[in-house]
């Protein structure tokens, strides 16, 4: 059962008119791993992570999980087998609570986004897990706040709150650090770091300092093609990957 | 610039009166109206302003709490009317079957019309349910036999109440009948509250903040859309019923797209994002067409300036500005640096 890949994708391809977003990916990610996606801007990543979360449908080509073909399902049925996603651009709920935000997606895991006679603040259960989750991202303190106070650093950890509510077993995180200051982003990603311990993440980013720390597997992405994959150490020895990406500053 | 400590009391008075508190003083006013007015026109008026504040609370369980700008509630409200009508006048006079009636048929239009509507959004929403209200006004005002055309249908009764046998209750005095409209009204914005406040309700709020952050969250935005589709439609069916028995008398300009256009305003007079906001805004709207409209004929004019200063100055709505107010008295030296963008 070990053999089993978390996620593949067989030769995953989306055009828009005729351009190849993403061209013929055959990409595995085994179970437990860290695994980054990196490509110069317009390679295909969020493309890529589009076509994986069912944000759009592929042209052709599969995308299995856990084994289990899941191509063109809809996002939230991809959700419900257990793939969860942050986004690049901060995708939260603004007028919400802090804590509703996070409260919210535990509900819908637990399958309670149905019940419309109990108060919602009678889900003590689901209001301690959210809480929780709220103390793991440092937002603890600020529950009940409305997001509209929370610093941008902030939001994204909201962000990943809500993703690790869903209490996925595959994480795709869209650049976790978008837009961050220098001490976000560490703190940030210490706690990928920390996520990442008992759960398989995908992640993309671009700042190349934090994807040679973390990373257990790189994967380039070029013109929506996989040119290279392998360890960090490999990655900056590839030849064909100094020449299409990382320049000669690597 | 005034005294903080007069500025602290106030806060602390905030933090000790509860919601609650509004609500028992509203309820009370209400209970107390026919004898506050002492007048058979007010007390009408007050019984249509009830029946209004349904209807608006119904229509912003998609504006505010989903994020649907609905045009086409008024379809709600004539359905609804005609549903109670000719159902008490040709099939048998009750008062609970008439209105059973009008909350079903509109429930299963709006099911109807939901699978279509709810797979739009923003302006393509807005149009959708536009035409489909001009189709049922088109169909109302031409077919004659069932809706009397555009003559309307009269004589719709007040069929008295009570257990058959033991005891009944005619609702023909204006006081009655007042009376029972509040008990079904309240009883009504009760469920609605009691749903806004679930974890369903708060799901409907999480699709109008970002529809697609809610799929990924991993539920069916547009099956959360009917579901609030149909409780939106439902409760304004059973709004139609009660304007039906109310005034004796519907025409199709019931159904007409004006009339979802002034459902829409009592909503945001009132104020779509609090809860009680459009019974507010229904009131003010009644109230200002009824006192206009004894001086001069053009009372929308008055409306239409109101809301033009409001959408300006105050686009919370009346009641939301001044739950606003409250809140930000009640939180203290939090300031309101919102980020508006």
């Amino acid at each position: 059962m070990a053999t089993t890949p978390v996620l593949e994708t067989k030769a995953l391809t989306k055009s828009f008119g005729s351009l190849l977003a993403v061209n013929e990916v055959d990409f595995q990610v085994p179970v437990g791993e860290l695994c980054a996606v990196i490509g110069p801007n317009g390679a295909g990543k969020t493309t890529f992570f589009n076509l994986i979360s069912g944000r759009l449908e592929p042209t052709s080509g599969g995308v299995f999980f856990e084994g289990e073909d899941i191509t063109g399902y809809p996002p939230h049925a991809v959700v419900k087998k257990g793939v969860g996603r942050s986004f690049q651009i901060t995708n939260i709920f603004p007028r919400l609570s802090v804590l509703d935000n996070v409260r919210i997606a535990v509900l819908a895991r637990r399958g309670k986004t149905l019940d419309m006679f109990s108060p919602i603040e009678k889900h003590t259960e689901e209001q301690e897990e959210a809480l929780s989750i709220l103390g793991e991202v440092e937002l603890g303190h600020k529950a009940h706040h409305p997001t509209t106070k929370l610093g941008h650093g902030e939001r994204r950890n909201l962000e990943l709150g809500i993703t690790l509510a869903l209490e996925p077993r595959l994480i795709l995180l869209d650049e976790p650090t978008a837009g961050m200051s220098i001490e976000e982003t560490s703190s940030t990603i210490e706690l990928v770091k920390k996520i990442s311990a008992d759960k398989t993440v995908v992640f993309t980013e671009h700042d190349m300092s934090v994807v040679f720390s973390i990373a257990d597997r790189i994967s380039v992405l070029h013109q929506g093609s996989i040119i290279a994959e392998g360890t960090p150490d490999e990655i900056r020895n590839d030849d064909l990957v100094r020449l299409a990406y990382l320049g000669e500053e690597v | 610039m005034e005294s903080t400590s007069g500025k602290k009391l106030l806060s602390r008075l905030m933090e000790r009166i509860p919601n609650r508190f509004g609500v028992t003083v509203l309820l009370a006013l209400a209970v107390l109206a026919p004898f506050l007015v002492q007048n058979d026109y007010y007390i009408q008026l007050c019984t249509e302003i009830l029946i209004a504040s349904l209807l608006a609370i119904s229509l912003n369980f998609l504006i505010g709490f989903t994020g649907l700008v609905s045009l086409g509630h008024a379809v709600y409200l004539g359905v609804g009317a005609y549903a109670f009508a000719l159902l008490t006048k040709n099939v048998y006079p009750s008062m609970w079957a008439g209105l059973i009636a009008a909350g079903a048929s509109c429930a299963l239009l709006a099911w109807f019309m939901g699978v279509f509507c709810v797979r739009l959004a923003g302006l393509y929403f807005a149009m959708l349910t536009l035409a489909f209200s001009q189709v049922v006004y088109t169909v109302a005002y031409y077919w004659r036999d069932v809706t009397g055309g555009d003559d309307g249908m009269l004589g719709i009764p007040k069929p008295e109440i009570g257990i058959p046998g033991a005891f009944s209750i005619s609702l023909e005095s204006f006081t009655n009948f007042y009376y029972f409209v509040l008990i079904i009204v309240t009883a009504l914005i009760f469920l609605a509250w009691k749903i806004a406040n679930s974890p369903f309700g708060r799901v409907l709020q999480a699709i109008r903040e970002n529809p697609e952050r809610v799929e990924f969250i991993g539920l069916p935005v547009h099956r959360y859309k009917l579901y609030a589709f149909i409780i939106a439609g439902t409760l304004g069916g059973f709004a139609g019923g009660l304007y039906s028995t109310f005034q004796g008398y519907i025409s199709p300009d019931l159904l007409y797209w004006t009339q979802s256009g002034e459902i829409v305003l009592m909503t945001i007079l009132g104020g779509m994002y609090s809860f009680l906001g459009p019974a507010f805004g229904a009131g003010m709207l009644l109230f200002i067409r009824d006192t206009v409209l004894n001086f001069m004929e053009y009372w929308r004019i008055v409306v239409g300036g109101i809301l033009v200063l409001l959408v300006l100055f105050l686009p919370g709505g009346i009641l939301g500005f001044f739950e606003e107010w409250a809140s930000r008295l009640s939180i203290g030296g939090n300031d309101g640096d919102d980020t508006r963008s």
